[in-house]
């Protein structure tokens, strides 16, 4: 009943009939894996967790215009009562300041080693913060402690960088928090809890005193996007400040509305930013959300290409052999044998396609590897692909299938 | 073998109704080899769709080998057409992209005989039709002759109890209609039934019995009667027969 | 016989409107998705200022840690940027036509009108030889003098869009405008400008927009104003503030110059090296002298700027048009097979193959030519949305050029698609289609 040997035979012989809809095939899979999988990294870079409860932290920022008020620098007075303002309000968490933002694309990274190694030193972004930055941030310690108030330093001298300090003392010494990754990398043996970083001239030592599960830097792109260590300190005295401000889920929506009147109300001359740190988050990845759409649109438009191009191909190897339907009909053919034999034909020549279509696909992909840095292809997004274009294959073969089987077996006896 | 009792083919479009066969009546005995005659048009094609299971017919009943099959499903239909009946076409209707073996393999794949009886077969009907060298060959090596035996080959490869021949030398000349026809009455002494529809009355004349097909009607006649003039032109009101090339006009369904 | 083979494409295209429309849409749809990707790739890895390639120069010298080099990826190179101190000595050479440092710096704005809240805006800090340098179109004015730099004079140059924002796009030369706590006065008022890619600055944003503002770059010291770009360091500042910061070995610049001839760049750089060895007498440049002058494709071949995913983009744009030519065969092959029995009595009238064959390549050539037009306009659409896509950070270059391209590749996948079915339409058995009519 299976008329597999055939079928294929047929096919061997009558070359013609579908080497155009294998090429199409082929060619398309290839384009459309490559799209996929270019999409499917842009997904997964910008969807991995940041470690921080993005949707649910307020940053605002505060840039201070009026002249006067910037000769008053450093601004510590300002900075604590806009903190006990944000503390205030509520539904809030916690409220702190750092002095760059995590996941915006601009940031501060020093260089660090293992404190009394040779090793060269690690590329390590840090954020000087203020208390309460664990609970602010929403990052979890895993290991170890939060910073405690003996951790920060005096409000004088201003503490703007890790490096400021250096004047003042022989070699700075501080509590630092890192995160997991970052411990890992810099303690492969174990014992980062506790154990020491230094820069290169040993100027600068800090101590590791608690470990944070997972937080991204402001680089999440980056190959140090899980490589944080907060500082302890007292940024954002210049006169430009960014508070983090997380409330509880639900109220973020009635503090983005107020906080900027507020905090003017307070105090006037200056410019009030406000975002949540995922606006922030998603403004850095505008680039792969543009992409993505641009592939989907590209494998969209691919797919309807090529869909037409198949129930095109097989409509006309369909039509020119009426003849043949009808003199198997005569032959004893049931409607459903031809149309098996439309569609084990369809399958066949997709299946030809696509095997064709997965070396293109490695080739295309190696190319765009090449020159386009693209991720590598994945086997389960391929297995995927070959599933939905043998259906798409086989839906598409359908209909011109349908048609070859309602033809009538009296074609056989015309002489036309 | 074949009884047709009262069978009536209408055609219908919008506007015309053709009488394609009306009253049709015919009984042909098992094991006889009958020749079916009539200018075109006047419904031997119909007559041979009818007999083939080919097309279905809506008054009347018709027996086929002892069994009433005048209103089938259109599977058990082609079940009959698979088991009973083997089909000669004027145009030969060889599979172009099947090799010779391959398409007189084509009517015992759908009977689901296994793989070593439909080489046996095959093989044996080869044989016969003396076309065992060319197995291999796809129908554009051969020539019109050659083909029109695989096609017989086929139709005799599942032992039908009735083979329907459409012209079967029409496309030929007349060397190899000769020798076709040879075949055929060498098929006919093994007891298979024919009933091959002809314009050719030297060719009808070495059938056992000719049948006149006129305007949708039967005229009977044995071979040994004197035949009568060439059949006058149809007067009916139904100048556009049915089954003309091109399909001018389509069966109405019903 | 071109003509008779015209008027028959003709004829036959329009017999069938619905396959013509299709098949016209299907080139017309892989030309517009290929072209578009052709002018993403063509706006970034065209080159900006064709006619300075060789005199623009970007200047690099190594300041670096003696440690390490800049880069470790490629420890050849020298920084990519320059320290304020370098970039404020290498002005003062009169052997480059023109020079000049620059950063890019947020400035808070403090309209006139008091409806405006004030707002921060992009600002290139730089010297008065930026405009001429890099050829910038003015509406009104003009950029200003070297007396400007060391002033530093409150001159400031506005962006047709800065100047659409502060006094509704009238002349504002003469006016003044608040920036920080300091009133500036306008010298000059830009036509709209956007370099793509932003090839004075592609390290800070290679598809971000021109400035809004541009004021004398030695307005950094007194207003303490902070780059808003990237910056680099390796040493710690001896002493504190921002005068430290200006101090140190941190490298923040860009710096170029534009020289007349091959013999100036020769000149220019022997005393790059002079200036090296002199700092070198200072404690400063430790590494090796590695001093660098880069033309403009150099250094955005350097920097990169060509998007990766343009690249990637580019290569699968072309790819569809492939598929959309496959395509493209299998309706034309059914579309020429089915008039099988009308080319077999051509032939039998005495039709050569060759004539038929090329009959049927000029129909394909015609729907090459509607497809091709059809695609410019989808190019023209299809551009805007990617545009729209990426917000709009850039425009690109749809020119002629870019049309020239979509009609020669509509011509080229019409002509290489068309090939086949005519082929097979040219070598039908007249017979074989005769007998049965």
């Amino acid at each position: 009943m299976f008329e597999f040997g055939p079928i294929v035979r047929a096919l061997i012989y009558n070359k013609g009939r579908f080497w155009l809809i294998t090429l199409e095939i082929a060619l398309t899979l290839a384009i459309v894996v490559n799209c996929a999988t270019l999409m499917l990294g842009k997904y997964r870079e910008m969807s991995r967790p940041t470690g921080m409860d993005e949707e649910n932290i307020l940053v605002v920022n505060s840039e201070v215009i009026d002249a006067a008020l910037k000769k008053q620098a450093p601004l510590e007075a300002l900075i604590q009562e806009d903190l006990r303002l944000l503390r205030g309000q509520q539904g809030v968490i916690a409220a702190t300041v750092l002095q760059q933002i995590p996941l915006s694309g601009g940031g501060s990274s020093t260089g660090r080693r293992k404190a009394g190694s040779t090793l060269d030193t690690v590329s390590t972004p840090y954020f000087i913060v203020r208390d309460q930055a664990v609970a602010a941030l929403g990052v979890s310690i895993v290991e170890g402690r939060d910073f405690t108030p003996d951790d920060f330093p005096p409000p004088e001298p201003d503490p703007d960088s890790p490096g400021a300090q250096g004047k003042k003392q022989e070699v700075d010494r501080f509590n630092v928090l890192v995160t997991k990754h970052y411990a890992e990398k810099m303690f492969p043996e174990g014992g980062a809890l506790g154990g020491q970083v230094q820069n290169k001239q040993g100027s600068a030592i800090d101590t590791i005193v608690g470990i944070i599960d997972r937080m991204q830097c402001s680089w999440p792109t980056s190959k140090v996007a899980e490589d944080v260590m907060l500082y302890p300190g007292r940024p954002g005295t210049d006169r430009r400040v960014s508070y983090f401000v997380r409330v509880k889920p639900g109220a973020v929506a009635d503090l983005y509305k107020d906080v900027e009147e507020k905090l003017l109300a307070s105090n006037g001359g200056r410019l009030v930013e406000v975002k949540t740190l995922h606006e922030i988050k998603m403004k850095t990845y505008d680039g792969n959300a543009a992409m993505m759409k641009l592939v989907a649109g590209v494998i969209v438009l691919l797919f309807s290409v090529t869909s037409l191009g198949i129930v095109g191909l097989t409509s006309f190897s369909v039509t020119q052999r009426y003849r043949q339907i009808g003199t198997r009909r005569a032959l004893g053919a049931t409607r459903a044998a031809i149309l098996r034999y439309f569609l084990v034909e369809n399958w066949v020549v997709t299946g030809l396609g696509l095997a064709i279509g997965l070396g293109l696909s490695f080739g295309l992909n190696q190319l765009l590897v090449t020159v386009a840095d693209a991720p590598k292809l994945e086997w389960g997004l391929l297995a995927s692909c070959l599933a939905l274009f043998w259906i798409v294959g086989l839906a598409a073969a359908l209909l011109p299938a349908l048609r070859g089987m309602k033809v009538s077996p009296v074609i056989a006896t015309r002489t036309v | 073998m074949l009884s047709m009792k009262n069978v009536s083919k209408i055609y219908r479009t919008e506007h015309i109704e053709t009488h394609a066969l009306s009253e049709f009546t015919l009984e042909v005995a098992t094991g006889s080899f009958v020749a079916v005659m009539g200018p075109s048009g006047s419904g031997k094609t119909t007559f041979l769709n009818l007999a083939g299971l080919l097309d279905t017919f809506e008054k009347g009943t018709y027996h086929l080998d002892g069994v009433d099959v005048s209103r089938l499903s259109d599977s058990e239909m082609s079940r009959i057409r698979n088991t009973k009946i083997g089909f000669i076409f004027q145009t030969f209707n060889l599979i172009p992209d099947l090799n010779v073996f391959d398409n007189v393999d084509v009517p015992l794949r759908y009977r689901g005989v296994s793989a070593a009886g439909r080489r046996t077969a095959i093989e044996e009907v080869l044989e016969l039709v003396g076309l065992a060298s060319r197995a291999k060959h796809h129908p554009s090596q051969l020539s019109g002759g050659q083909q029109q035996r695989v096609a017989i080959a086929r139709a005799m490869a599942g032992a039908p109890r009735l083979i329907l021949a459409d012209e079967p030398t029409g496309n030929l000349d007349s060397a190899m209609a000769n020798e076709i026809m040879d075949l055929l009455e060498k098929v006919n002494e093994t007891g298979t039934t024919i009933v091959m529809v002809t314009h050719d009355p030297e060719l009808a004349n070495r059938a056992e019995r000719q049948l006149h097909v006129l305007d949708g009607r039967l005229i009977d006649m044995r071979a040994d009667e004197p035949r009568p003039l060439m059949p006058r032109p149809s007067l009916s009101s139904t100048p556009n027969s049915p089954g003309m090339p091109g399909g001018s006009i389509r069966p109405a369904t019903t | 016989m071109l003509g008779y083979n015209l008027r028959l494409a003709l004829l036959s295209l329009r017999r069938n409107p619905y396959l013509t429309l299709l098949l016209v849409a299907g080139i017309a749809l892989g030309i517009g998705v290929s072209t578009t990707f052709v002018t993403a790739m063509y706006t970034f890895a065209g080159h900006p200022i064709p006619h300075k390639e060789g005199t623009l120069l970007y200047v690099e010298i190594d300041t670096w840690d003696p440690q390490r080099p800049f880069d470790d990826d490629h420890p050849e190179r020298p920084p990519n940027q320059m320290t304020w101190m370098d970039v404020m000595a290498l002005k003062k050479s009169d052997i480059p036509l023109h020079s000049a440092g620059m950063y890019k710096a947020l400035l808070t704005v403090h309209p006139a009108s008091k409806e405006m809240r004030p707002y921060r805006a992009d600002t290139r800090m730089t010297h008065g030889d930026f405009f001429d340098m890099f050829d910038v179109p003015f509406a009104h004015g003009s950029g200003w003098g070297a007396s400007a730099d060391e002033g530093p004079e409150p001159v400031v140059v506005l962006s047709d869009e800065t100047n659409q924002k502060l006094f509704g796009g009238e002349n504002s030369v003469g006016r003044t405008v608040r920036l920080e706590e300091r009133d500036f006065t306008v010298v000059g008022v830009m036509a709209p400008w956007r370099p793509i890619p932003k090839y004075y600055d592609p390290h800070n944003g290679a598809t971000d927009e021109a400035e809004k503002l541009y004021i004398p770059i030695r307005w950094a010291e007194p207003m303490e104003i902070v780059s808003s770009g990237n910056t680099s360091g390796w040493k710690q500042f001896e002493g504190s503030g921002f005068s430290a910061f200006l101090g140190s070995e941190s490298v923040w610049l860009q710096m170029w110059v534009e020289v007349k001839n091959e013999q100036d760049t020769e000149r220019y750089k022997a005393y790059l090296d002079a200036y090296a060895t002199e700092q070198k007498k200072l404690g400063r440049f430790q590494r090796p002298i590695n001093n660098r002058l880069l033309s403009v494709s150099q250094w955005l071949k350097e920097e990169e700027v060509v998007p990766e995913e343009a690249r990637a983009m580019l290569i699968i744009g072309l790819l569809f048009l492939l598929v959309c030519s496959v395509n493209l065969i299998g309706i034309l092959l059914s579309k020429f097979m089915a008039r099988a029995p009308e080319v077999s009595v051509r032939r039998a009238l005495g039709a050569s193959r060759l004539r038929v064959f090329l009959q049927h390549l000029t129909e394909c050539e015609i729907i090459g030519v509607i497809g091709g037009l059809a695609g410019i306009g989808l190019t023209f659409l299809g551009v805007r949305l990617v545009e729209n896509l990426f917000s709009a950070n850039f425009s690109f270059k749809v020119d002629l050029k870019m049309m020239a391209v979509a009609v020669a590749l509509s011509l080229t996948s019409a002509l290489i698609a068309g090939l086949y079915p005519a082929w097979r339409i040219c070598r039908i058995q007249p017979a074989a289609h005769l007998k049965v009519q």
